[in-house]
């Protein structure tokens, strides 16, 4: 069966889903309106309030089953491994979950508490989380985890609690876990999903090299052992290079094409993160605008669709803080381009 | 029989300090189905269960976990006394969670016992390989000046990325033995730099061997060390269980009766999101069957005394949507019941159609699978059933049955049809026959389905979709017009009345479908009323069509038996016999459910999808056991 015919329906459903993406100037539109009647964005009109009485938490709450949503769509007209990391790329939500249940659970928060804090993943969810916020402690929890699909998770927390008791190791170790699988998962699709699944690991190593390193100043050999062990183009040597450097600035410039661009004269790991991160969404647009009845196409549509949802939340959230335009527009990734800032792509 | 019991809202207004007795009263009625309503919502705004439910649902996790850690069955709740108060609830909730914190305790001993136990069985397997290990053991034991030199297990994942995260620091991560849990390797590298290495080798799950000092000279005393540890996890997971049994004993009867407290206070936390207050009152509304409003009545008075107010009313008409359907069948017809549901629950105030159903589904099976023998087998089969699968038993006893006296009017015995002389006839020696009768079945449930539509839309109202739309009056009569245009074309053709009722039924169909769709454009309207009305007369002809699989099912049946005697007639006297009985067990088992599952597709196709909305919700009153949500 050839990839038209086979992904004839997943690519017509992508291409009418793509329409309610926002570009940037829908999103400049939004941060300008902060002074009048705010307009909703397209895609989001019904789902999602604008106005300045709409809470923080009903705004994530409607987001995230618009975002289930339309990812249980997708995954209806895919099958094998296609399906399998779309289905797992969703498990990010989940993951966030279990790091809410865990944390909360260490510092001893109320069930109903950290209910409240939790996603509603509806179909998506698979865990028992009444069970997991009724658990008395954190062993018990782990115990819990143990007899789902996220043993392996609890079994590598386990080690960490029992060791260090330390909520950024477990942390890092449930991510490392999370990303793993989905490198591995990617690379059973295809290159495009490599390629787009690799943006986001390279990110994700490169920005916690620098945090781990430089603001939480860990010995190389932590820092490196805490990284994704599957990376794209920084590989690991280069991973292993990067991590006996000292200082941030000598690590950008060691960094292979293209981040040693990208990256040029980035002066805080949250401008690498939202340089980084503006790539992505660049290597998300080109897949999602120049392949067609490619499978990496609806991954490529989630990412920019979760894209979109953060940053109309992040403008809520300013607006809401009193923040400037300017402050929410960086907080929006508007001040770079394709990973360049603004004023060098121009 | 044919209609769900006729419901009634009750409203009850209660003291607040009441309320949790009033719930408990209801539960033990088991009549009252609790229910959202939107005015209450706005009059009463407080939900006063809210916390209590908190509660119960905490105290209830922490018994649940603790009936499972001690293998207990949960207790039945008890009808008798008081329910709790919040306080002696939340001191409930407290003991239990004390209770549940040792048992945690314990099951968290226990697995760490069970690692151990992997664990050291591992290192048993391993000794071998550690005594071949190509270096000299007694420098693991000494202390070095610039060299640390260690052995120990990581999980295999984690190998790699340890081994690149010591090399960092210039040490050496060699592994020497594999399993699929662990992996046994030896690490070495500078002192100086034993700092910087010990956080990822912790968060990799390094764990140090310990290796004994006669290692090097006496692997015997290692294993007997290894088996002395062994036996000492063992004996500590044996201290633990027992540990459990005695705790399971002495709290053995306390649980029953925090069992049976919680048992009591599971009513009034299931009435949270339905019990609404304000101040010192309280308020619940629901349904109650209308003959179960007296013994409600005299319960409540009963329970409470006069400090109560019971307002009830028949369902308005807005309302028929939210009344629950209660209905009552004899225990036979169990398992019909069961087909009923899985197609949907009857609407209030719709025809109930499970009795109907129970007939026509025995008949219509009896009727394809005609076969005294193959009855007999069948009936037989049913006290069979009666362990693994009860309330299926009077289902097949009632098939077989219907089988067995098809059989008799048939005259088939096994597929044999000369044995016994038919009542009716053998489908066989006139097909044509067999065709028409199933025809005229057919032709008679559609009319009966028709006239049960109409009766329903009738009950609701819905006057106008009783009369006007293809399967309302109007369809009935162009189906009856239908019929007698057939029946005449044969018979010299058909007479004008025939003609003008036909045209004119079909015309109202047609008027109605184009008032239905008015606001779509003319050409859009023009081609929804052509297509509507081609499918209502499509509709009504196949589906009379369809009842033709009756006879064509007794004919395959019989052909099916033709089919087994013809080959084992070409096989000597115990090829004959093999063959026929083998033939007979195949027609039994792949015709009997295929059909089955035709006469349930006539049943739910043919039958319900014309008069059956399914479209209501079941009555599911507040008990003290199970969750009426």
């Amino acid at each position: 069966m050839s990839a038209a015919s086979r992904y004839a329906y997943l690519d017509t459903r992508v291409s009418l889903f793509a329409g309610r993406l926002l570009t940037d100037q829908d999103i400049e539109r939004l941060i300008q309106d902060g002074a009048g009647e705010p307009t909703p964005p397209p895609g989001l009109d019904n789902e999602i309030g604008l106005d300045s009485e709409a809470d923080l938490a009903g705004i994530d709450h409607a987001m995230m089953p618009q975002l289930l949503n339309e990812l249980s769509v997708l995954l209806r007209s895919v099958s094998g491994n296609e399906r399998d990391l779309l289905r797992y790329w969703a498990n990010r939500f989940e993951i966030a979950n279990l790091k809410t249940l865990i944390r909360g659970k260490m510092v001893g928060r109320k069930a109903q508490v950290l209910r409240s804090e939790l996603a509603d993943l509806g179909p998506f969810s698979r865990v028992p989380v009444d069970a997991l916020l009724l658990s008395s402690d954190v062993a018990e929890l782990l115990r819990q985890l143990e007899q789902t699909v996220y043993a392996d998770i609890a079994r590598d927390v386990r080690r960490s609690f029992d060791q260090q008791q330390d909520l950024f190791t477990i942390d890092a170790s449930i991510d490392r876990h999370y990303f793993n699988g989905l490198a591995r998962r990617a690379r059973a699709v295809g290159q495009d999903a490599r390629t787009l699944v690799g943006s986001v690991l390279d990110r994700v190593n490169l920005v916690w090299l620098l945090r781990y390193r430089f603001t939480y100043n860990l010995p190389p050999a932590q820092a490196y052992y805490l990284l994704i062990p599957a990376s794209h183009r920084i590989d690991r040597e280069r991973l292993l290079q990067l991590n006996q450097l000292e200082g941030m600035a000598p690590v950008l410039e060691a960094l292979p094409p293209p981040f040693d661009d990208l990256l040029r004269g980035a002066r805080s790991t949250s401008e690498v993160t939202r340089r980084l991160e503006r790539h992505t969404w660049g290597v998300a647009e080109r897949i999602l605008l120049g392949r067609r009845f490619n499978p990496t196409r609806a991954l490529a549509y989630m990412v920019l669709r979760e894209r979109d949802l953060r940053r109309v939340r992040a403008i809520v959230r300013g607006r809401r803080l009193g923040m400037d335009p300017a402050t929410i527009r960086v907080a929006t990734g508007l001040d770079c381009y394709d990973g360049r800032p603004v004023q060098e792509a121009a | 029989m044919f209609t769900p019991l006729r419901m009634c809202h009750v409203s009850l207004l209660v003291v607040r300090e009441q309320a949790p007795e009033t719930a408990l009263t209801l539960a033990r009625l088991g009549v009252f189905q609790p229910r959202v309503s939107d005015r209450e919502i706005e009059a009463l705004p407080e939900l006063p269960a809210r916390d209590y439910q908190q509660l119960v649902t905490r105290a209830d996790a922490h018994l649940d976990k603790i009936l499972d850690h001690f293998q207990l069955p949960a207790a039945m709740p008890d009808a008798t006394g008081e329910p709790p108060d919040s306080r002696q609830l939340e001191d409930l909730d407290t003991q239990l969670a004390r209770h549940w914190q040792d048992c945690s305790r314990r099951d968290e001993q226990l697995r760490r016992c069970q690692e151990q136990t992997k664990h050291l069985q591992h290192l048993q397997q391993s000794l071998d390989t550690f005594a071949a290990l190509d270096i000299d053991l007694a420098l693991l034991h000494r202390t070095h000046h610039f060299l640390d030199l260690e052995v120990g297990t990581l999980p295999p994942d984690n190998l790699q990325r340890l081994g690149d995260a010591v090399g960092l620091a210039g040490y050496r991560l060699s592994p020497f033995e594999q399993s699929d849990d662990y992996v046994n390797a030896l690490l070495m590298g500078p002192c100086e730099q034993t700092a910087q290495i010990r956080p990822a080798l912790e968060a990799a799950g390094w764990q140090p061997l310990p290796l004994p000092d006669e290692l090097s000279g006496r692997p015997e005393q290692l294993r007997a060390d290894l088996a002395q540890q062994l036996q000492a996890v063992e004996e500590q997971r044996r201290q633990i269980e027992s540990q459990r049994d005695q705790a399971r004993d002495e709290l053995r009867n306390w649980l029953d009766e925090a069992a049976r407290t919680l048992g009591r206070a599971r009513p009034y936390a299931r009435l949270a999101d339905t019990l609404h207050g304000r101040g010192g009152l309280s308020m619940v509304s629901g349904w109650v069957p209308a003959r179960d409003v007296a013994t409600l009545r005299t319960g409540l008075v009963a329970a409470l005394g006069d400090a109560h107010l019971m307002q009830v009313r028949p369902p308005r008409p807005g309302e028929q949507m939210a009344v629950p359907t209660a209905c009552r069948h004899a225990r036979w017809l169990q398992p019909f019941v069961s087909l009923v549901k899985n197609y949907g629950v009857p609407r209030y105030g719709e025809f109930d159609p499970t009795v109907l159903f129970a007939i026509s589904y025995v008949a219509m099976f009896g009727m394809m699978f005609g076969d005294l023998g193959h009855g007999l087998v069948i009936l037989s089969c049913a006290p069979l059933l009666r362990r693994r699968a009860p309330r299926a038993v009077p289902f097949v006893a009632l098939c077989g049955v219907s089988a067995a006296l098809f059989g008799l009017l048939y005259g088939s015995l096994f597929g044999y049809e000369h044995i016994i002389q038919p009542l009716w006839l053998s489908p066989l020696s006139d097909p044509i026959y067999m065709l028409k009768a199933a025809m005229i079945t057919g032709v008679l449930f559609i009319l009966f389905a028709t006239t049960l539509t109409i009766r329903n839309r009738l009950a609701e109202g819905d006057v106008r979709g009783a009369l006007l739309p293809g399967n309302g009056a109007v369809g009935l009569v162009l189906y009856l017009s239908l019929l007698w245009l057939a029946w005449s074309a044969a018979d010299g053709g058909p007479p004008w009345t025939a003609r003008l009722l036909f045209a004119t039924s079909l015309l109202a169909i047609m008027g109605y479908s184009a008032w239905v769709n008015r606001d779509t454009a003319l050409v859009e309207r023009l081609l929804i009323v052509l297509v509507e009305t081609f499918e209502t007369v499509m509709n009504y002809i196949s589906g009379t069509l369809s009842y033709l699989r009756l006879a064509a099912f007794s004919l395959n049946h019989v052909a099916l038996a033709i089919a087994v005697f013809t080959l084992a007639g070409m096989l000597d006297t115990t090829g004959y016999w093999i063959t026929v009985v083998l033939g007979n067990l195949f027609i039994l088992v792949m015709e009997g459910a295929i059909v089955m599952i035709q006469a349930l597709r006539l049943e739910y196709y043919e039958g319900f999808s014309r008069f059956y909305s399914g479209n209501g919700h079941e009555f599911r009153p507040l008990r003290l056991t199970g969750d009426n949500n």
